[in-house]
């Protein structure tokens, strides 16, 4: 890990050089207006607009650059640490997300008035393909009593090689918030009390569910809604699983003043690790899920 | 024409409208629960032949390995496909209880099908033989599956049929408890094979 922390925290300080540099310019502005200004000379206030501006500009340089610097650094960090939980050829863009486009495809989706998406990345674990983001569905109440509700998650989205052929919802009875209504008709209850209680599983193939979800799948299930602490949505399409987790939002800020160390990496790992945590946790990466030979062909 | 009643009519009045309501009230949770039975009748029906696809699947599938395997182990796969002897009819004239043993039958034949290969890996590594062994695998979970699901709705019904009041409408549609198909049970019993 450290190798790349380094390099990164040689960027940091690179850049809060040149940073320390460019405020040389509104300091020496300063100096001089102030000069003139104990000077009582004519053109004192000329350099008090110019302090002024100077500053204003240094300022703004900052915020800006502050906002690029996280992205970048974000960057540097998620593509390093991407490669090494999946690999060279994992993707990472810390601006992007899944696209909302992509998300209303599945029907799964309420339509929503803004959505924001963010930590893209795509790739494959042990053999598994996989695309997840942050996403934050965002419902505007207008008028007098106008309201801004954020409907904050983490998607995955795996690709199968096996097609399953039917429609699977398990979802959170307490979650429906940014889930349509019932999106396939046939409700199903499973042998486990607990399961029954917590989630809300709907179908297109009763005989196909009860295969998919085995009592130790169930277990697992429960296991996984326990170990991100909230929120799930599990959904078979086919040959897409698409999972909702409900996660702490990723927050970070880095300062060119303060020093990059590995902590700030273990927030990101844990964060970017959750597609790998799923994939084995469910054990999705079995041959049962992405072997087409298992197919039984009808005579 | 104003009718004034006295307050015995009306008393009696009350008393035929409550009884009108109840008898309603009757009628109606009687024709729900009895359609629940029926129902849930179909349901079973539906998961038993569920179960039955998945069990004819599951004894084709083993018949043609077995047919493979005669190429290379004659005798073992003879001895095996005797224990799963041609049946006389379908699968789903059995009765449910047949269908355990004759799933038990399939385990032990499998299991002893999986000795038996030790011996040839040039079979065992045959595509096509990989092939059926993965379907049979895969039929087993599909049989495993109905199976749930049969005896998840069989254990709902015949609770309902025990429970008061509905237990009233099962002894009046005279309604017999649901056999369970019960894997577990019959494969703690092993079936003998000797080659």
């Amino acid at each position: 890990m450290k190798p790349f922390i380094e390099e990164i925290e040689k960027y940091r300080k690179e850049k809060l050089k040149i940073f320390l540099f460019l405020l040389i310019i509104p300091i020496i502005i300063s100096v001089i207006g102030i000069v003139f200004l104990s000077l009582n000379a004519d053109i004192y206030y000329y350099f008090i607009i110019l302090i002024f501006i100077s500053w204003a500009l240094y300022l703004t340089l900052y915020i800006y650059f502050k906002q690029k610097f996280t992205n970048i650094i974000l960057d540097k960090i998620g593509s390093n640490i991407v490669k090494l939980l999946y690999g060279k050829d994992a993707i990472f863009k810390s601006k992007d997300g899944i696209p909302y486009d992509v998300l209303q495809s599945t029907g799964l989706f309420k339509n929503c008035t803004r959505f924001n998406a963010k930590l893209f990345l795509s790739s494959s674990y042990k053999d598994v393909e996989f695309i997840s983001s942050d996403v934050d569905f965002i419902n505007e109440s207008g008028g007098k009593n106008s309201n801004t509700e954020h409907n904050k998650a983490k998607i995955i989205i795996l690709n199968l090689e096996r097609n399953f052929d039917f429609y699977l919802s398990v979802c959170e009875n307490k979650f429906s918030k940014i889930y349509d209504n019932s999106p396939f008709e046939h409700k199903v209850s499973f042998e486990s009390i607990e399961f029954n209680d917590k989630f809300k599983v709907t179908t297109s193939d009763e005989t196909k569910a009860f295969y998919f979800l085995k009592p130790q799948t169930q277990l697992e299930l429960l296991e996984v809604e326990k170990m991100f602490d909230g929120v799930l949505g599990f959904f078979l399409i086919d040959n897409h699983i698409i999972i909702v987790l409900k996660t702490n939002e990723l927050e970070l800020n880095f300062s060119l003043f303060k020093k990059i160390d590995e902590s700030i990496s273990l927030k990101i790992i844990e964060n970017l690790s959750y597609p790998q945590k799923i994939i084995d946790k469910l054990s999705l990466y079995k041959e049962k899920y992405n072997n087409v030979l298992y197919d039984i062909k009808e005579n | 024409m104003r009718i004034i009643l006295g307050l015995g009519a009306i008393i009696a009045i009350s008393v035929v409208a409550v009884i009108v309501v109840l008898i309603l009230i009757s009628a109606i949770w009687w024709i729900a629960t009895s359609n629940w039975f029926n129902k849930s009748k179909v349901k079973i029906d539906e998961a038993r032949s569920g179960i039955d696809v998945a069990l004819t699947k599951r004894y084709d599938l083993l018949t043609k390995s077995l047919a493979t395997v005669k190429g290379y182990a004659k005798h073992e796969a003879e001895t095996l496909e005797k224990v799963i002897e041609k049946r006389n009819g379908s699968i789903s004239s059995l009765s449910m209880k047949e269908k355990s043993e004759l799933n038990t039958k399939l385990d032990s034949v499998i299991s002893r099908l999986n000795v038996v290969l030790e011996n040839y890996p040039d079979l065992k590594a045959s595509q096509n033989f990989m092939h059926l062994q993965l379907q049979i695998s895969e039929c087993e979970e599909q049989l495993q599956a109905s199976r749930r699901i049969y005896n998840s709705n069989v254990s709902i019904f015949n609770q309902k049929r025990v429970i008061f009041p509905s237990s009233i409408v099962a002894n009046a549609k005279h309604l017999n408890a649901e056999e369970f198909f019960e894997a577990e049970d019959y494969k703690k019993q092993d079936v003998k094979i000797e080659f």
